[in-house]
Formats: structure tokens, sequence, C-alpha cells
């Protein structure tokens, strides 16, 4: 049995906080916002928030390997 | 085909095959069949489940979907798996690979010790894994039959072949080296699609200014939100796409070929990186890229105004625009070898599961036969990739798009809320895991089957019962609570046992 740690619903928290905004800002007609084409480098807003969110993503896994796991909360039965 | 295209073809075959005779040569044991011996360090499982995962619905469909749709929808493929990935090393890699050894049901069964919930673990990976398998053929069969200018049922049955050929000789430690070098290739040709676009538009500004010139839609086709899709479907296919994947067998089944924890985890983060590099270079790039090079150039523009070959070729033209027939002709091998890796993992998880699995109720308590059952695994593995090539090419026809969404839609109803109780919530009975997998199952099934892929553009119904494509926002909660309140209110199991006492 493993033990569900604080730490880790922080961390997928976290992960919503990137995720969940992104889904309703580029999934949905109810969100739809023209001045997401606006460029900024000459890459439109929309593809610079999505590759940040990328970005963001693929950083918190990093970030999550160093304290992801402990010897402490190995399997007991 | 072009020479070039045929001679990388021959190529790709050759390398993967004889990478699975020098498999071959290395297996002795069943550990060695179903999990390569649990000798693949994290950093090569990294690769091999990011070869796993990027199949021809990555390289090919997410770049056609952004030759008519942009932005929209599209972020969403791309950016819920690398959710999926961090809530997996979150929640799943370490715990799983601790109470697995090869299989799902491993992990049913390490804590409640349940035949039941062993077989229900094999049954709902074999099921899910033909769903995706057949998805994956039929997509093979056209993609194949359009590059090399053969049939659709030569087709099927050659990709069909050669995946029974990798797992019943070569194994796991075949399948996993296919999919490392199937990443490797796949990681190298996009970088270099890249590099090539941006280079021949002139700057990446001068590639966006392109794409928008030549797209009917102009600069919306940067603009998100642009379609009809309601919030729910937006939500629910976030969700789905991302919960889904910590359910998916063939994914799962890697982690355990790593030596311990630690390694799940080291390969969970290379996995999550090497695809959200390439997700970004198809994203930002290679999608405009194939607005700016293919969209309305003569050259790739059939008689109707379509692309020639369909939508999932974009790539292969990108590759010709850019590269000549020789890019044209490796982008074509990757390819070819992008669809076989993928349904090599989805061979091998429901052939494991049905030799590990399944074949434990016809043993019962007798002795361990790994021999007998290693016969069963080559036999099951035969056998599956069979049914999986006749369901192909009876689905030929279809409209199969909604196979994949099932697939994840039953990983994320059946599976996880199963997988996430068993590995922490203490309470949970052989009925509650039991019940919550089946209410899952169904209500996903039914729910797609009620919805309008289906119900209207399959079956013709005028309108559809259930309003989206992609109910898992609603499933995976109510399976989850079916199982929590069938443990808390239902009889308390007398199979439960201790970790460890499952089959293995």
């Amino acid at each position: 049995m493993s033990k569900l740690e604080p730490a880790q619903l922080w961390r997928s928290l976290l992960i919503l906080l990137i995720y969940a905004p992104i889904i309703l800002a580029v999934g949905s007609a109810q969100f739809r916002d023209d001045g997401l084409a606006t460029r900024l480098l000459g890459v439109p807003a929309s593809v610079w928030i999505v590759c940040l969110s990328m970005v963001a993503l693929v950083a918190l896994a990093g970030r999550f390997a160093n304290s992801a796991f402990t010897a402490d909360d190995a399997v007991q039965p | 085909m072009s020479d070039s295209a045929i001679f990388y073809f021959l190529a790709t075959v050759g390398l993967t095959l004889g990478v699975t005779f020098w498999a071959a040569r290395r297996n002795r044991s069943r550990a060695d069949y179903y999990v390569a011996g649990n000798r693949i360090t994290g950093r090569q499982n990294g690769l091999a489940i990011a070869g796993d995962f990027m199949g021809a619905t990555t390289f090919l469909g997410m770049t056609a979907m952004y030759l008519d749709n942009g932005v929209d929808q599209t972020a969403i493929y791309y950016v819920a798996p690398l959710a999926g990935f961090c809530l997996m090393l979150l929640f799943i890699a370490a715990p799983l690979r601790r109470a697995g050894k090869f299989t799902m049901g491993d992990v049913m069964s390490a804590r409640l010790g349940s035949p039941a919930l062993r077989v229900s673990a094999g049954l709902s990976t074999i099921a899910i894994s033909i769903i995706y398998l057949v998805g994956q053929l039929v997509g093979a069969g056209a993609l194949i039959a359009v590059l090399f200018g053969i049939g659709f049922t030569p087709a099927v049955i050659i990709v069909g072949l050669l995946m029974t050929i990798y797992v019943t000789i070569g194994g796991m430690l075949a399948a996993t080296w296919v999919q490392i070098i199937k990443a490797a290739l796949l990681l190298t040709l996009v970088v270099v699609i890249a590099l090539l676009a941006i280079w021949q538009a002139g700057g990446i500004g001068a590639l966006y200014d392109q794409a928008a010139a030549i797209s009917p839609r102009g600069e919306a086709l940067f603009v998100p939100g642009a379609s009809d899709t309601g919030l729910f479907s937006s939500m629910s296919l976030a969700f789905g796409m991302a919960i889904g994947m910590l359910g998916l067998p063939h994914l799962l089944v890697r982690l355990f070929t790593v030596p311990d924890e630690r390694a799940a985890q080291t390969s969970v983060i290379v996995a999550t990186a090497i695809i959200g590099f390439v997700f970004l270079l198809l994203f930002a790039i290679v999608g405009p890229a194939a607005v700016a090079f293919v969209k309305n150039n003569p050259l790739f523009t059939a008689a109707d105004g379509g692309i020639i070959g369909g939508a999932n070729i974009t790539s292969v033209h990108l590759a010709e625009a850019l590269g000549g027939p020789v890019l044209m002709g490796i982008t074509s091998a990757v390819a070819f070898a992008t669809l076989l890796a993928v349904v090599a993992g989805l061979v091998m998880a429901s052939a494991s599961a049905a030799a590990h699995d399944l074949f434990a109720i016809f043993r019962r308590n007798k002795p361990l036969d790994e021999a007998l059952e290693l016969r069963v695994f080559r036999l099951a593995a035969g056998g599956i990739g069979i049914v999986a090539v006749l369901l192909a090419i009876l689905f030929q026809h279809q409209n199969v798009a909604f196979l994949s969404a099932l697939a994840f839609a039953v990983a994320a109803s059946a599976n996880v809320p199963v997988l996430l109780l068993i590995l922490y919530w203490r309470p949970v009975t052989v009925a509650g895991a039991l019940a919550g997998g089946l209410f899952g199952l169904v209500s996903s099934v039914a729910l797609i089957i009620l919805g309008p892929s289906v119900w209207v553009k399959i079956m013709g119904h005028e309108a559809a019962i259930f309003p989206s494509d992609y109910p898992a926002l609603l499933t995976m909660p109510l399976a989850l609570a079916v199982a929590i309140a069938v443990s808390l209110l239902g009889p308390r199991s007398a199979e439960t046992a201790p970790a460890g006492q499952g089959r293995s």
C-alpha cells in the first residue's frame, strides 16, 4: 500500500493550474479570443502559450524526479 | 513508390528483424520474454516509452489535423499527454513497479490476492489493446497502401506478420529495441524537417506569414477556440487523454522492464522530455510548415482540392517538399517503423496478459511450468495478431476514429479508478474494484455508442443521445464513486490478502 503524501496532491494541483487554463483557452469555442493570434517575435501568442505550457510540464516532471520517490513510501503489506 | 522509399523501407524491416533475432538469442526465461529480464535502463526505457507512445497519430495524424484546424483543438492533443505523463510520474510509476512483476494483473492481485481481479485485469488489458491495435492497423493499412502502392489487405497482413514475429520470437527485448530505434529515428527526422522548414521559409516569423497567407483561414489559423466544440467536450477530451494514459496497459507494462522504482521514474521523465521536445517542434514548426509548403501546392493537391493520398500523408509530402525524394523515402520508412513499434507494444501487452493472467484460470494451483506459459504466450501473440488483422480488414471502410477515443475512455474509466484505489486506498475490496471497473467499462462504451460519432455518423440516427464523443469526464469519476461505495457498503471480501500473495 503506497502512502498518498500531501506533496503529491500539491504537485498534481500545480499540474492542473498549468493544464486547465490552457485547455479552456485553446479547446473551447466559449473561450475564443482573436487576440491570441497577435504575434510576439513573429510567433502567434497562442503558440507561445501552448509551447510554454509544454515546457513547464516537462520542467515539472524533471523537478518532481528529485522528490517524487522516497524509500519511506515503499509498499507495506 | 520511389527507389529510395523501397530502399529505406527494406532497411527498416531488415534492421528491426535483425534486432528481433539478436533479442531471441538472449531470451531464456519468461521474465526475459515478458519484461526483458528487468534489464532495460531507465533512459533506454524512456526512449522506448516515447517510441511506444508516439504512434502514427502523433507523427501523421496531428500534422494532418493542423493543416485544417491550425491551433484550434490540436493543442489539446499536444498538451494532454504531457500532463498525463506528469501524473503518471507522481502517482503511478514507482508504486506500480513496486507492486507488479509482469502485468497489470500482478498489481491488482498483489494487494487483494483475488483471481477474479487478475482475470478482470487481463481481460481489460486485452480489450483495450485490441481496440487500440485495430485502430492502428486500419490507419497503418491505409497509409502503407498509399505509401508503397499496395492493396490494403496485403499491407495489413505485412504489418500483422511483422508485429507477430517481433513479439513471438524476440519478446519484450525486441519490442523495446524496435521502439528505441523508432524513437531515435523519429526524433532526428522531426529535427531535420523543422530546421529545413525554418531555413527554406527564411525564419520562423516568415514561416508563420507564409502559412497565414496560404491558409483560407488566414491569421484565424492561429486562433484557438474557433471551432464549435463545446466546453464539456473539450474538457472531457483533455481529461480523458491525460487520465486515460495512466490506464493504457501497453504503456504501463513498460514500467516493469526496469530494475526498480527509481528507474521507472527515470523512464517517465526521459519519455516526457523526448515527447515534449518532439511535440514542441511538431506543433510550433512542422504544423505551420505543412500549411506553408503542402497546402494548395499543385504537386500535392488532388483534383478535388484535397491532399493526394489523403491528409494523413501530409508529413510525407512535407518531407518531399523540403528534402526531395531522399527525405521523402526516409520519412516513409520512419512512418512505417512508427506503426510497427506501436503495434508490437500492443501485441506484447495483450499476449502477456493472456498467458500470465488468463492462463492462471486453467493452471489453478498446479506448479508453474514456464515453458508451457511461454508457449501460451507465443500462441496468444499469434492469435491476437490474427484477430487484429481480421478485424482491421473488416473495419477498413468504417470510421475508426472512435476506436482511439474508445481505448482512452475505457482505460480512463475502467482501469484508472481501480488502479488508483488499489495502490492508494486501503479499504478497497475485491467487490468494489470489480464493480468500479465494470461500471467504467460499460458506461464509457455505452456513452461513446450513444455519442455523435457512432450514433449519428455510423448508425445514421438524426441526433445523438449523449451530446459528446468524449465521456471520460463523466464516467471516470462515476466509476471511482461506484468502486468506493461498493467497497464501503458491500460485503468485505474474504479474498483480501496481504501484498505479495498474488500469483507470480
